[in-house]
């Protein structure tokens, strides 16, 4: 369930992210005002910009951990040729 | 000669009517109407032939041959068991179970006086 | 000022300390200590490569000219990177399992390992990537110009420079040597190679730097703050685009945030670092916030550095070149050299991870399939192929950086370098619906993804590619002004009339729509061969476990010494050793030889080795040579695929099968378990039958015998009169009992099968009741019970047998007297004839009379078997009363024929209470209407009832 949860948040990021940067939202912020003399239009879109990173990194995070909890291993096999691999 | 014989049977006019018969041979009649009866009678004044009603009210007939032959002297006690039942599996497990010989009911008067006298008669002869 | 001379010695120095870190790196790394470059910091950084020259100087320039549309470029692989779950993660996944080892080999390898797909893939990697390495010796080159204070035009012009004095062909050739020493160690496209990751990681660092202290400067150091920078929107035109958005921005940045997502994924470099060379899933995780973040600083540190250069900056100076320029114009000449280093470090980054990728596409792709089919190869020579390999390797990275390079030269670059760079992304973007739909969509077809592929090139290169060609003077104006041949609706920038667009959307349009209207209608039109079949199940479900291992299904045969011989040809013999090794341990075997003689599985385990080291379509066809068995044998794969759904929808099947006979199984094992209780209670009944009826028999017998025999010969002595007298009544007392018991037997067995037919009349309860407690008044009066009846005027109207319901109540009656002991306990015996005290609400639907005493009431042990068949009475000690035991049975069961019910409501030691309950007269009509005459209406019921009962 919280894996369903998590795969949802992770497809919403990104589409959500997708969303912000574009022309209609952008023209949002296009604003005449200022913060701290930068421009506000500047400040929003670097702002959204990190926190959707940040989001990112939890979200990352979560997905890791619910992973590892599967008990199946994420990682790629390793670059060395391993009988292991083809016999999956 | 008269022996001493204990009627465990609950239909009165069955009773009655082997009181008559038996009597009218020569011996002495008694009769209870329940299996627990039958077993304190037994143990008070020790009869020479048990006539035992298979389905008598409370106790399982089978029951009191078992505890009969259980009881310490009373392993020689001759039994004869009337019985509704005239199976193979049922004489055989009655015989198993310790009795000498039994009856059919409804049973013949003559053949019922044969048997008992010849128990008796058995009894009386010694062991062996 | 510092003089060329100098500029280029301290390029020298930098790149002779970015070798002398490779060489370290790999020292180590030899050591056991090269854990580093597997980090997720390294990975991150080695993405960080998507930011060339392009970004560290054009960057700069698009957002002096474009405004804010620069920032398209970063938010596009910000997007993919957060959606790496989906798409990289798969991406990732699906390139171990098959060894991929380029964008080319992964797009092959989906569509049945086509070398076809690979080459073409190829040829436009090559035409792509060949401007942009151009694009990155140009801006080296502009930047060595520009700190040496020559030639700040706006365009920087190569012609006429002879090539030895040319900047950029020292760089290139710098390149080419760092290159082939540092990455072609190995053949194996997978395999790390620590010289070359550390020397990325370490020029991304001093990228973001270096950038960073340029944008900082800016800030502080031209101006006294971002107020003040930002001040200068108000007069400045080029500041003012750059911190509102343009009109009609959407179309541009819509495409370029498009173009710069596709170009994450398809640039073979970024395919390369991305995915060819990820270890490890997890750090795609790190990287999907690292890498943004990274991307997050470099545009915001483009910003000012754009701003100081527009303002305080001649109009003269090309703006890519703002980062040198500004700290430069300041007298600032360290931090110049700084720009320049990190300009320097951008591009020979793009430079080295490009040419890498390339040769390994160009000596997988296109060199070994030629090598193979000129059969030079399928000698039995003992010279090794795998030399062969690294040579055909470094030749391909000379001849890449030649192409960058001759492009370079020749081309003059009169576009700016984003212009370039866009293009470059528009060529690789033809890659995306081949790739895209082969991930997602399983009827993708190779002859689909050749055709869109074929269509999207040729079209990009007609409409972009060639129009850059005619920009840099190499003719085609011609072409450009009025179409090939003179048709005009055939122009490259107008094509069929769509004049007036911006030329890379025009240019985009027609090459993607082509490309993907072709993909999917070829596709649809075209049948998979069993191969692509395969690998395109192989590929769509590849996080889906139990897929893998399919091919080794596929049954070939190849001695393992031919196997062996193939991989040291290819691999060498060090590590052809090793391979087989590690496989016969895994296997548990000693030694090669004694490995099995048919194992599919090495089979599929040595061509996926291979096709790490040449690509899946060399390593199929090579190991297809000495496997027996056709590998894609039509009716053997359609057979083993549709063999595993059958067998997926038999074993379903089975499983529903099965459990419906468990539940028949079950449902019999119940319906016998009650035959046999049945037949059970029969022989118990049987028995009990001939039991009560043998009783009465005896005495009969036994009687008659007596009588007949008195006087006989031999027989016993006559009766007294008195005597035989007695038995005779006796004989007829039993005889009597024994119809009556035959009687009733009968008759319950005629009650429950139905048939008896009795007529039901309207009669009273009560008054039955009352009628049967007259019959048994001589029996209580013997009995000492004395019989109460407390009924009052009570009309209890209901549908009865009179007699039969009479019968009832005189067995109740019988029974409640002949069991009262309370005489015996010292009280008096009483039954009482009551109505029975229903529940409210029950209305007054049902009639019901009660039969109480105060007897012993009913031992909880035969509560159960009250009313079935032969239970007899239960007074200890008492002569057994002389019923038949069916008494209540047979009343229960006349109770229940009339629709009623007969109960024991109540038993305690101070009594017992039976119920007589029968629907209420006019109910049971309506029940009666409704049950024979279904076509009249209910309101026929109740009119009819009291009709009927009137009568």
């Amino acid at each position: 369930m919280r894996r369903r949860r998590l795969r949802d948040a992770a497809a919403a990021l990104p589409i959500g992210a997708l969303l912000i940067f574009t022309p209609p939202y952008m023209r949002v912020f296009d604003q005449n005002a200022e913060l701290f003399g930068v421009p506000l239009l500047h400040v929003s879109l670097f702002a959204l910009w990190f926190l959707g990173l940040f989001l990112s990194a939890l979200l990352a995070r979560a997905l890791i951990a619910a992973e590892e909890e599967d008990q199946s291993p994420v990682e790629a096999p390793d670059a060395d040729d391993r009988p292991a691999d083809v016999e999956r | 000669m008269g022996a001493r014989i204990l009627i465990a049977e609950d239909e009165p006019f069955i009773v009655e009517s082997l009181s008559f018969l038996l009597s009218r041979e020569g011996h002495e009649v008694d009769a209870v109407d329940t299996g627990s009866e039958a077993l304190r009678a037994v143990q008070r004044r020790r009869p020479d032939l048990l006539l035992l009603d298979i389905m008598l009210p409370e106790t399982n007939g089978f029951d009191v041959l078992r505890r009969l032959r259980a009881a310490p002297g009373l392993e020689e006690l001759p039994v004869m068991v009337l019985t509704a039942k005239g199976q193979e599996a049922d004489r055989k497990r009655m015989m198993e179970l310790g009795a000498d010989d039994f009856v059919t009911k409804p049973f013949s008067n003559r053949d019922l006086l044969a048997r008992v006298a010849s128990l008796l008669g058995a009894a009386a002869r010694p062991a062996g | 000022m510092l003089t060329t001379g100098v500029i280029i010695l301290i390029a020298g120095l930098y790149l002779g300390g970015l070798f002398l870190l490779a060489f370290w790196s790999e020292r180590r790394a030899a050591r056991g200590r090269g854990g580093f470059i597997s980090s997720p910091l390294v990975y991150t950084l080695s993405l960080a490569v998507y930011c060339t020259s392009w970004t560290f100087y054009g960057a700069v320039g698009s957002a002096s000219r474009s405004g804010l549309e620069f920032l398209t470029i970063y938010l596009g692989p910000t997007l993919v990177v957060m959606a790496w779950w989906f798409l990289l993660r798969k991406l990732v996944r699906i390139s171990k399992a098959q060894r991929i080892t380029s964008i080319a080999d992964f797009i092959s390898a989906r569509y049945g390992k086509s070398a076809s797909i690979s080459a073409l893939v190829t040829i436009v990697s090559v035409a792509v990537v060949a401007p942009y390495i151009a694009l990155q010796l140009k801006a080296v080159a502009a930047s060595v110009d520009a700190l040496a204070g020559l030639h700040q035009a706006a365009t920087v012009d190569v012609h006429g420079r002879s090539i030895l004095a040319d900047t950029g062909f020292w760089v290139a050739v710098c390149m080419a040597v760092f290159t082939i020493l540092f990455g072609t160690r190995n053949q194996s496209a997978d395999e790390r190679q620590p010289g070359v990751v550390a020397a990325i990681a370490f020029e991304s660092i001093v990228k973001l730097l270096s950038l960073g202290a340029i944008a900082v400067f800016a800030i502080y150091g031209m101006n006294s703050g971002l107020g003040e920078l930002f001040d200068r929107a108000d007069w400045h035109e080029g500041v003012q685009r750059l911190t509102t958005l343009q009109e009609d921005f959407e179309t541009r940045w819509l495409v370029t945030l498009f173009l710069s997502a596709a170009a994450f994924i398809c640039l073979p470099r970024q395919f390369h670092v991305g995915i060819v060379e990820n270890t490890n899933e997890r750090h795609l995780a790190t990287a999907s916030w690292m890498f943004p973040l990274y991307l997050l600083l470099v545009s915001l540190f483009v910003i000012p550095i754009a701003i100081s250069g527009m303002t305080q900056l001649p109009e003269t100076v090309n703006p890519d070149l703002y980062v040198l320029m500004v700290p430069q114009s300041a007298g600032q000449t360290e931090l110049a050299l700084i720009a320049f280093i990190g300009g320097l470090s951008a591009a020979t980054s793009m430079v080295i991870v490009s040419s890498i990728a390339m040769s390994i596409m160009i000596s997988n792709h296109l060199v070994t399939p030629l090598l193979l089919r000129l059969s030079v190869f399928s000698q039995q020579r003992t010279a090794d192929f795998s030399k062969v390999l690294i040579l055909v390797r470094r030749l391909s990275i000379i001849a890449i950086l030649s192409l960058g390079f001759i492009y370079y030269y020749s081309i003059g670059t009169t576009s700016p370098l984003a212009s370039i760079g866009l293009i470059s992304f528009a060529g690789v973007a033809q890659f995306l619906p081949a790739l895209i739909g082969g991930v997602y969509w399983e009827g993708g077809t190779k002859s689909g993804a050749l055709t869109g592929l074929i269509a999207g090139f040729a079209l990009w290169t007609y409409t972009l590619l060639v129009p850059s060609f005619a920009g840099a003077g190499w003719g085609f104006i011609s072409v450009l002004d009025e179409g090939p041949f003179g048709i005009a609706l055939l122009q490259p920038d107008a094509l069929f009339g769509l004049a007036g667009w911006d030329p890379l959307v025009h240019g985009l349009t027609w090459s993607l729509t082509a490309n993907v209207i072709l993909y999917v209608a070829v596709s649809l039109f075209s049948r998979q061969s069993p191969l692509e079949r395969l690998q395109s199940a192989v590929f769509i479900n590849a996080f889906d476990r139990s897929r893998t291992g399919v091919e080794g299904a596929i049954p070939r045969s190849a001695a393992p010494e031919d196997l062996f011989r193939l991989a040291r040809r290819i691999l060498g013999r060090e590590r052809a050793d090793q391979l087989f090794a590690d496989y016969a341990k895994s296997r548990g075997v000693e030694r090669r030889a004694d490995l099995p003689a048919t194992d599919p599985a090495l089979i599929v385990y040595v061509e996926r080795a291979l096709a790490g080291s040449i690509g899946a379509a060399s390593a199929r066809s090579l190991v297809a040579r000495i496997a027996k068995g056709e590998t894609i044998s039509l009716e053997s794969v359609i057979q083993i695929l549709d063999e595993t759904q059958e067998a997926i929808r038999y074993s379903r099947e089975l499983e529903k099968k099965s459990r419906e006979l468990e539940k028949t199984a079950r449902q019999l094992r119940e319906a016998n378990a009650q035959l046999t209780e049945l037949d059970r209670m029969k022989d118990d009944f049987l028995s009990r039958v001939s039991h009560e009826l043998r009783t009465p028999m005896t005495s009969i017998r036994s009687f008659s015998e007596m009588l007949v025999e008195q006087g006989a010969e031999g027989g016993a002595a006559a009766l007294e009169g008195e005597q035989a007298q007695r038995f005779l009544s006796i004989i007829q007392h039993e005889s009597v009992r024994l119809t009556r018991l035959l009687d009733q037997i009968l008759d319950l067995n005629r009650m429950e099968n139905g048939q008896l037919d009795w007529e039901l009349q309207e009669v009273d309860l009560a008054d039955i009741a009352r009628e049967a407690a007259e019959t048994m008044r001589g029996l209580a009066q013997n009995g000492d019970v004395a019989l109460i009846d407390g009924l009052g005027d009570a009309r209890l109207p209901v549908l009865a047998d009179p007699d039969r319901l009479k019968q009832v109540f005189v067995n109740l009656l019988s029974n409640a007297i002949k069991f009262n002991d309370a005489a015996e306990r010292g009280g008096a015996a009483k039954v009482w004839l009551e109505l029975e005290r229903r529940p409210a609400g029950s209305g007054g639907a049902v009639c019901a009379v009660a039969i109480r005493d105060n007897g012993p009431g009913v031992p909880p042990a035969e509560q159960q078997t009250l009313f079935s068949k032969f239970s007899r009475g239960w007074k200890e000690g008492s002569r057994r009363p002389t019923g038949s035991g069916l008494g209540l049975a047979i009343s229960k069961q006349i109770m229940l024929q009339f629709g009623g019910e007969l109960l024991m409501t109540a038993s305690s030691p101070a009594g017992s209470s039976f119920a007589v309950r029968l629907p209420h007269a006019e109910r049971a009509l309506q029940a009666a209407q409704t049950d024979a005459a279904p076509e009249t209406g209910p309101e026929a019921g109740p009119e009819a009832a009291p009709e009927a009962a009137a009568e």
